[in-house]
């Protein structure tokens, strides 16, 4: 039994892990790959290499026309500088815009009550941080709340963003308290104070920017999770423009299996090109400071 | 600099009491040593002159003004901590600036002052740098700089040599000691090490549970102790003093 | 929100209560020492998420509660237990609310368990490419229940690859192997979510464990089975139960994946399918304030009982 243990534990153990990578990653892997194929129908995709799918689903190809004639959203023009445009869907534009109007109400709520309750002691400090960082509610109760609560603007970009802010703060809270708690805040906000800084200002200039990275790392997390947020847009969404998840849902739940896998590919791509972008911020941020 | 007093001041937490009936003054000019062990009032009375704490009861003074009720921003005094507490954010230059450019004063004239004061401490040309580059005791001695860039009525040191290595600590007692003097600090330096406060201060004050003990130059301290406490506590033999953490 | 909890003591004394309110009301409008300028911050700083949580939380909850009990349909009116009774009496909901605590129940065991080794793994042993690992078995808590449910059908759908694989194999047909739409589908679309959200809270535990006795006792000759079965174990049953309690709320939070694949009808669904046939906001109304109240109670009572530690 002793031999046993020490033998077959730990390659068993890490087999499990690898396993489970394998469960977690495999099927988005295949996703990607199956987004360049013509179609799936044996035991691999086939017809590579196919862009008509990615056409299709960011609404460049002509196929697609007859599809939004029949109520789906038209492209939106952006510019992206020196003079040139990019169409994307507009539900694509519409979620950047919702998830990042989330986010900003987070850091607003989210930074201040994270140093509240690491820095300073008071009665009720362990239920603040309780609320805070747990879930009041999930998406689809919050939803039949809202609905209810304010059946005029639920269904509204603004009910959007406030249902988002909501759902996501706890992630924001626990990024940025973790960063806190790694911080001598006590100190840090002393020695400003005694230098002549009030309060205020010490919080915005010195607390606020050494505390960046998890700030920013917070505000990526919400980002992503309000961008792919489902539950509670499908029970406030009414009219005009969908929300990403619920365009994901649509194709997943109607297009070929191809094009599906192309609309899922777009969102993998999202997440991973705004967690690039926004750790690029951070780190020019970290660089120019002191010039 | 100024005259700080504090005149039988009392701070209470709930049903512990930090400091019963604290008086002393530290003249223009002075470094008055506060020693004692751990829990003894001693971070608490520096507390109480810089502004984070609020006496219960009593009162504070910078030369005849009472700052009992004023807010810490408000009182210029300078403060060094054990572990330093530099803006991560910000360069060398721009934390011993800061208090400064609280003050309003241009960009050119802080630079220049930051300079000046880092020169004086032996770590000119490291304006630029980040602090978390610099090595224990050069962070230091940035804190120092950055305290004393303000011009304080009274520099405030909490156990600053504290988790520095030996050889190094007694050079910068030194050093530090020799700086004070020169520039006339008005300073109140807490510690539980003797021998650091023996070096350092024109005067010592034995803390005990929340209470002064002796007050007086470390030579009458160590010749003339008042009680078993003191005596105990001033003697340089450390296992005599099990309670004190070293 | 904080203030009142911060400041007043906690005597039954209803008028040392009101002095206690009053004088923070006091130092809030008027600091004079450096502890009421503190509670001044204290209360500016949590107030903007307070504000949040009342008008987007906790004011469209009341009104749920409120519409649960009215006896008109649009409107609160009079007081109404008939939307209760209906939840009660009839055995329609009783199943559904039975299909909510098995499938988060089962879901949430079996997720835990795997994340104890796949945690354990992570941090005790030095793999190569570790960071990689632990960014794919994190990069999964970002994908909502919609697209998890699709991950499902790309493995085990009727196109899917297992499905391939496996029916090539024992000859059969793909339609007979596939089971992504089926409740065996569903389960493991959970799992799909909730490990890497388990894993995550369990590697925060892990960090915090107390290498040395673990060294101490691998060598006084324990194996490394019985290392982990009677020094790591305790040390991280705390973080286990906090597991298990923010593991079940997820599960029993899950919404889109349900909507993709539609075998099963739990208690979030059904409460869209209530608002979906006619508005039947009363009886929706009505499993939203159990819900609420069972996840509270649920979360409370578990975090005062167990020692279970929660965060990451």
């Amino acid at each position: 039994m002793v031999a046993v243990s020490r033998r077959v534990g730990r390659p068993v153990v890490t087999a499990l892990l690898l396993a489970t990578v394998a469960f977690l990653i495999g099927p988005i892997v295949l996703t990607v790959i199956a987004s360049f194929a013509s179609s799936w129908t044996g035991v691999l995709p086939s017809g590579f290499v196919t862009l008509q799918n990615w056409r299709e689903v960011l609404g460049l190809a002509e196929t697609f026309g007859s599809q939004r004639s029949m109520g789906w959203d038209p492209l939106v023009t952006l510019p992206i500088g020196g003079g040139t445009t990019v169409m994307v869907p507009a539900e694509l534009a519409f979620s950047v815009g919702l998830a990042l109007g989330g986010v900003l109400i987070n850091l607003v709520v989210g930074v201040p009550i994270a140093y509240a309750v690491s820095r300073y002691d008071f009665r009720g400090r362990e239920w603040v941080n309780a609320v805070s960082i747990l879930p009041l509610v999930p998406g689809v109760i919050l939803g039949v709340a809202f609905l209810r609560a304010y059946p005029e603007l639920s269904g509204t970009s603004v009910g959007l963003i406030v249902g988002y802010s909501l759902l996501k703060a706890p992630f924001m809270v626990m990024a940025v308290q973790s960063e806190f708690e790694s911080m001598p805040l006590r100190r840090l906000e002393e020695s400003a104070r005694s230098l002549g800084a009030s309060w205020p200002r010490t919080f915005l200039t010195v607390i606020v920017p050494n505390a960046s990275s998890g700030i920013i790392s917070g505000l990526i997390i919400c980002w992503a999770l309000a961008a792919a947020e489902f539950n509670f847009s499908y029970i406030v969404w009414a009219k005009g423009t969908q929300p990403l998840a619920l365009f994901l849902q649509r194709h997943i739940s109607n297009s070929s299996f191809t094009k599906a896998a192309a609309a899922v590919s777009m969102f993998f791509c999202i997440i991973a090109a705004v967690t690039l972008l926004l750790q690029q911020l951070g780190r020019r941020g970290f660089e120019t400071r002191g010039h | 600099m100024a005259r700080v007093t504090l005149d039988s001041v009392r701070k209470e937490y709930g049903d512990t009491t930090a400091m019963d009936g604290v008086s002393f003054t530290v003249d223009d000019g002075e470094v008055v040593g506060v020693l004692g062990p751990s829990g003894c009032g001693k971070t608490t009375t520096l507390r109480s002159i810089a502004g984070f704490e609020t006496p219960t009861a009593g009162a504070v003074r910078f030369d005849d003004a009472d700052v009992t009720n004023v807010p810490p921003e408000n009182r210029n005094v300078g403060l060094v901590f054990q572990e330093y507490a530099l803006f991560d954010n910000m360069t060398v230059a721009e934390n011993v600036a800061f208090g400064l450019k609280m003050r309003g004063v241009e960009k050119a004239t802080r630079r220049e002052r930051a300079a000046d004061l880092l020169e004086m401490l032996g770590i000119g040309g490291f304006e630029d740098r980040d602090p978390t580059t610099l090595s224990g005791g050069q962070q230091q001695r940035v804190g120092l700089a950055r305290a004393l860039a303000i011009e304080p009525s009274i520099l405030l040191l909490d156990e600053p040599m504290t988790g520095l290595d030996a050889k190094l600590k007694t050079r910068l007692q030194t050093e530090v000691g020799d700086l004070l003097a020169e520039l006339d600090v008005t300073g109140l330096y807490v510690t539980h090490d003797q021998e650091e406060a023996m070096v350092m201060c024109d005067r010592v004050a034995v803390m005990n549970d929340g209470r002064v003990e002796q007050i007086g130059t470390p030579r009458e301290i160590y010749e003339n102790p008042v009680s078993d406490f003191v005596a105990e506590f001033v003697s340089l033999d450390p296992p005599a003093l099990p309670f004190v953490e070293w | 929100m904080t203030d009142g909890h911060a400041s007043t003591d906690a005597p039954s004394a209803g008028r040392r209560l009101g002095a206690g309110v009053a004088d923070v009301l006091g130092a809030l409008y008027d600091p004079v020492t450096e502890r009421d300028r503190e509670y001044r911050r204290i209360a500016a700083l949590c107030a903007p998420f307070a504000v949040l949580v009342l008008l987007a939380g906790l004011y469209p909850l009341a009104e749920v509660v409120r519409i649960s009990v009215s006896t008109a349909q649009y409107r609160s009116l009079g007081v109404s237990f008939e939307a209760y009774a209906t939840l009660f009496g009839d055995p329609y909901y009783r199943s559904v609310a039975f299909n909510s605590l098995w499938l988060a129940a089962g879901t949430t065991a079996v997720s835990v368990a795997l994340a104890v080794p796949i945690a354990h793994a992570l941090e005790k042993y030095d793999l190569p490419g570790e960071d990689l690992l632990v960014t794919l078995v994190s990069f999964p808590i970002s994908l909502p229940g919609i697209v998890a449910a699709f991950m499902i059908l790309v493995l085990f759908g009727n196109n899917g690859l297992v499905t391939a694989v496996v029916a090539a194999i024992t000859g059969g047909r793909p339609l007979d192997v596939a089971f992504a739409v089926s409740v065996p589908g569903l389960f493991v679309a959970f799992v799909y979510s909730m490990v890497p959200r388990a894993t995550l809270i369990l590697r925060g535990t892990y960090a915090e464990v107390d290498e040395a006795a673990e060294e101490a006792a691998q060598s006084l000759g324990a194996t490394p089975f019985e290392t982990f079965r009677h020094v790591t174990l305790p040390q991280i049953r705390p973080g286990i139960t906090g597991a298990i309690i923010l593991t079940f709320r997820t599960a029993l939070a899950i919404f889109g994946t349900l909507i993709v694949i539609q075998t099963l009808v739990v208690w979030t669904l059904q409460i869209s399918r209530e608002l979906g046939n006619g508005w039947n906001i009363q009886v929706a109304g009505a499993m939203a304030t159990v819900y609420f109240l069972f996840t509270f109670l649920f979360t409370v009572l578990g975090l005062r009982y167990t020692s279970a530690e929660v965060g990451l």
